[in-house]
């Protein structure tokens, strides 16, 4: 390791408690200037509450940040910004409805009635633009960009303000393979011009391929610091498994292989969906004739660059948008304009891709957010007596499947981190084998072994007679989890690929529009 | 049950901080403040027939307080309670002189549920222009209000006029549509045990049953609620029509437990001291119904202090109270959101 870069970041002794979660326990952490340093850890192990620490989000209980060998006491993120250190979060700051300009000049205005700079800003950020490979439309709403542009346009915020340290929470989670890479050549580029870079992820072959170094935390503690690579573009010094060993500790469960593929239990099947035709909603592609069919016992992957009409086909297949054309038969049965309630009693659940704004309620407790959905099912008591001592078993039930980390089933949802957040939301929908689970980003944001215990439950719903339907930006995950992978492009489906076919490179090139086969 | 002693803390210190403010506006006034506010609690307490007085007051603001704390609970700002309780007053005030020949008991319970389901349209009204077009219902039940005032003084001074009078009121209701008084030689009426009752039903409804669980999914997030299967729109005119059927019955009992008959401004705004009482109880009916035995018992003893301070405290008084009691909790709600 060149350990004559200087230190840029040093927190020592980080202390941060919430409620009866310690979350940070005497945390120590140095970033050299110029590095990638690598955050890794299971859910809950205090990643990203360090990270708010460090971009002034909320204060620590104790503990000392130094910035450049000066302390400081960020009050919030504005004043971190201020001292040039930036972040993108996981779920992204952007305001939707604002132009992609707007967003930019939003919190650097300046005077309350001073003019919006609105010149500058352009200027400078066409000259960013170029050199991070963004081209968006700047009067176009935040909202209407993919998920790779907002990103981008984050980082590109935070480069107007001129961020020396660059700290991402999860950036990769949702993007599409080959906008990962690039992200990552723009990593390398930021620290060769000397910035520094904090990456929080789960993915430990990023870690491995990119990070100079890595701290690995467990249970709010440093497990340990180490360096990943002798210098930059060096090979890495340190396996996958060494770091998995540190992450989940003695007696932990090590990330998964590949899972056994399904049969499929009977040649009827559970879900078909034909012609069908969604006006776009919340991408621009929408849903053009598209059909297929699932199978009970069998996991059906959908593939593609997000807004390729992944969203529409969710709404249309729970119920939430009522197509323009086309199909939809659950068991042979015409659901097509079936309203959700209905749906939800034929046995279709719903894993929701934003768990925030459609999968749950913050500011309920656990117990209640594990009825959510299922409260009209009859688990729970009739409808004039709602019985939450059943709600609370409930949740303990899944607490107990899952591993989640709760306090317990009375806690606030909102106390749980986005992992063991996600854990509930799944847990719900699969605890009782569902005839048909529509599942959006499953594993969103959770790290390998929780990944592999909601993949574990997919494939044991499946094996127990259910169907899913598997939606995601995560390559590796619709190959580990689908027997069969239809991939999206442009709001038709191009293609189902299964057998040999089912190969990485295969549904890449499908996913960007290439010709069916694999032709150029 | 430690946790609900803690959701009492927060209104009891806001409570007293503006009762604090309000002693500063009373020595900014010119009247001593220590005196003034013994007399306060002694017209609100001490003073013989004061307790009765006091729980009469408080009767409209808890259904009103009610009223709010459903339409909040749902996500719905319903402003437009006012209009509903005058709709729901004037309505069992014509059952209470127009129906003759039920007996006693029967007549009453018309008159209370035609004003409940009067107030019930009236609150329906806005409910369904938002869940089916999306008009703001905090904007629309503003202008329901208007439309309530003129179309109640127009009825009152032109159709159902008491003849017999010179003033915009109807005629008397029938002695068979009055509810009967619950204490003697007091003006109080069954209508508070109706009011208690209808806290105790609702805090029922809203946390032990399926109705209320989604209506409280809708309220919090109505995006995750519609995708656990709750028919949001109906939930959002199902909240405002029983939110203005609670109106309603405000009306009503003030009309029929009262004055007996429906006169035209007998209501001093008991639609918008609602809105003081749902925050200070927390949208919770329980917390209501302390909420609006603070609030009625503070403007009972306040016109008592009128009388007896030098120079002369209004009674208006309450509504600094009131107005800071809002203005503290929004402002810790609000930052509460952005922190």
């Amino acid at each position: 390791m060149n350990d004559s870069r200087p230190v840029v970041v040093h927190m020592e002794d980080i202390c941060k408690r919430f409620g009866a979660v310690q979350a940070n326990n005497h945390i120590s952490l140095s970033v050299r200037q110029g590095t990638v340093h690598a955050i890794v850890g299971e859910n809950g192990a205090g990643k990203t509450t360090l990270m708010n620490i460090l971009y002034g989000v909320f204060p620590p209980d104790s503990g000392t940040v130094t910035l450049y060998g000066q302390p400081v006491r960020f009050r919030s993120p504005a004043e971190a910004l201020q001292a040039g250190v930036g972040m993108v979060s996981q779920h992204y700051a952007l305001i939707p409805r604002l132009s992609v300009l707007e967003n930019l000049m939003l919190g650097g205005e300046g005077a309350s009635f001073a003019p919006l700079p609105r010149a500058q800003v352009l200027a400078r950020a066409q000259e960013l633009a170029r050199v991070i490979g963004l081209q968006a439309d700047w009067d176009a709403p935040a909202g209407t960009l993919s998920v790779s542009q907002q990103q981008k346009v984050e980082i590109l915020k935070l480069l107007l303000r001129d961020a020396r340290v660059l700290i991402f929470d999860e950036p990769t989670a949702v993007l599409p393979p080959a906008d990962a890479e690039s992200f990552f050549a723009l990593l390398h580029r930021f620290t060769e011009e000397g910035r520094t870079v904090l990456l929080v992820t789960h993915k430990l072959q990023e870690v491995l391929a990119h990070a100079d170094e890595v701290t690995v935390l467990r249970a709010g503690e440093v497990v340990a610091t180490m360096p990943v690579r002798e210098s930059p573009g060096a090979p890495p010094q340190i396996d996958a498994r060494t770091l998995a060993r540190l992450i989940v500790g003695e007696g932990g469960v090590l990330p998964e292989e590949e899972l056994l593929l399904g049969k499929r239990l009977d040649d009827k099947p559970r879900l078909r969906v034909e012609g069908l035709t969604v006006p776009p909603i919340r991408s621009r592609a929408g849903l053009k004739e598209v059909s297929f069919e699932v199978y009970p016992g069998e996991v059906f992957g959908i593939a593609g660059v997000d807004g390729s009409g992944q969203a529409e086909l969710i709404d249309a297949l729970v119920g939430l948008v009522s197509p323009a054309r086309g199909r939809i038969w659950l068991n042979g049965e015409d659901i097509t304009h079936a309203l959700p309630s209905v749906r939800l009693r034929k046995g279709v659940r719903y894993i929701a891709e934003d768990r925030h704004l459609r999968g749950a309620i913050l500011g309920w407790s656990v117990a209640e957010n594990s009825a959510l959905g299922l409260h009209r099912q009859g688990g729970f008591g009739s409808a004039l007596s709602l019985s939450f001592a059943r709600m609370k078993e409930f949740a303990q039930r899944i607490i107990a499947r899952f591993a989640v980390r709760a306090p317990s089933a009375d806690a606030p949802f909102s106390a749980l981190s986005g992992g063991n957040q996600q854990k509930i939301v799944v847990g719900r929908a699969l605890m009782d084998t569902p005839a048909l689970l529509i599942a959006g980003q499953p594993t969103r944001g959770l790290d390998a072994a929780s990944t592999r215990a909601v993949h574990h439950a997919i494939r044991e719903a499946c094996r127990q007679g259910a169907a899913a339907l598997v939606v995601s930006f995560d390559l590796d995950e619709l190959l580990t989890l689908c027997d069969r992978v239809g991939v999206l492009f442009d709001g038709k489906l191009v293609d189902i690929v299964e057998g040999e076919r089912r190969r990485r490179e295969e549904i890449g090139a499908l996913m960007v529009g290439a010709v069916k086969g694999g032709g150029a | 049950m430690k946790t609900s002693w803690r959701l009492l803390l927060l209104p009891v210190a806001v409570f007293v901080a503006a009762v604090a403010v309000a002693a500063v506006v009373i020595a900014l006034s010119g009247s001593p403040p220590l005196p003034a506010l013994a007399a306060w609690w002694e017209g609100a307490v001490s003073a013989p027939g004061a307790l009765p007085e006091s729980l009469l007051n408080a009767t409209p603001l808890l259904f009103t307080g009610l009223a709010v704390a459903v339409g909040l609970l749902a996500g719905q700002f319903n402003i437009g309670v006012e209009g509903q309780l005058l709709m729901g007053a004037l309505a069992s005030a014509w059952v209470g002189f127009a129906v003759s020949g039920l007996p006693a008991p029967l007549h009453a319970l018309l008159a209370l549920l035609v004003g409940a389901l009067v107030g019930g349209v009236w609150g329906w009204i806005p409910g369904i222009l938002k869940a089916w077009r999306g008009a703001h219902e905090v904007i629309t039940t503003i202008m329901m209000n208007y439309i309530a005032i003129y179309l109640t003084q127009y009825l009152v001074t032109k159709v159902w006029k008491d003849p017999n009078s010179m003033s915009p009121q109807t005629p008397e209701a029938l002695p068979s549509a009055w509810l009967p008084i619950l204490v003697g030689d007091t003006r109080l009426s069954v209508g508070l045990l109706l009011a208690l009752a209808t806290a105790l039903v609702l805090w029922y409804l809203l946390k032990r049953t399926v109705w209320g669980y989604e209506l409280r999914a809708v309220g919090a997030n109505a995006e995750a609620a519609r995708a656990a299967g709750v028919r949001v729109s109906r939930v959002i005119w199902g909240s405002m029509a029983l939110s203005g059927a609670i109106g309603g019955l405000a009306g009503a009992v003030e009309v029929l437990g009262v004055h007996h008959r429906y006169y035209d401004q007998f209501s001093p705004g008991y639609g918008f001291d609602g809105i003081a009482v749902a925050l200070l109880g927390n949208n919770h009916p329980l917390g209501a119904v302390l909420a609006a035995l603070v609030f009625g018992a503070m403007k009972n003893g306040a016109v008592y202090m009128q009388s007896v301070t030098v120079p002369a405290v209004p009674r208006e008084i309450t509504t600094v109270v009131q107005a800071v009691v809002i203005f503290f909790l929004a402002a810790i709600r609000f930052q509460r959101r952005s922190g």
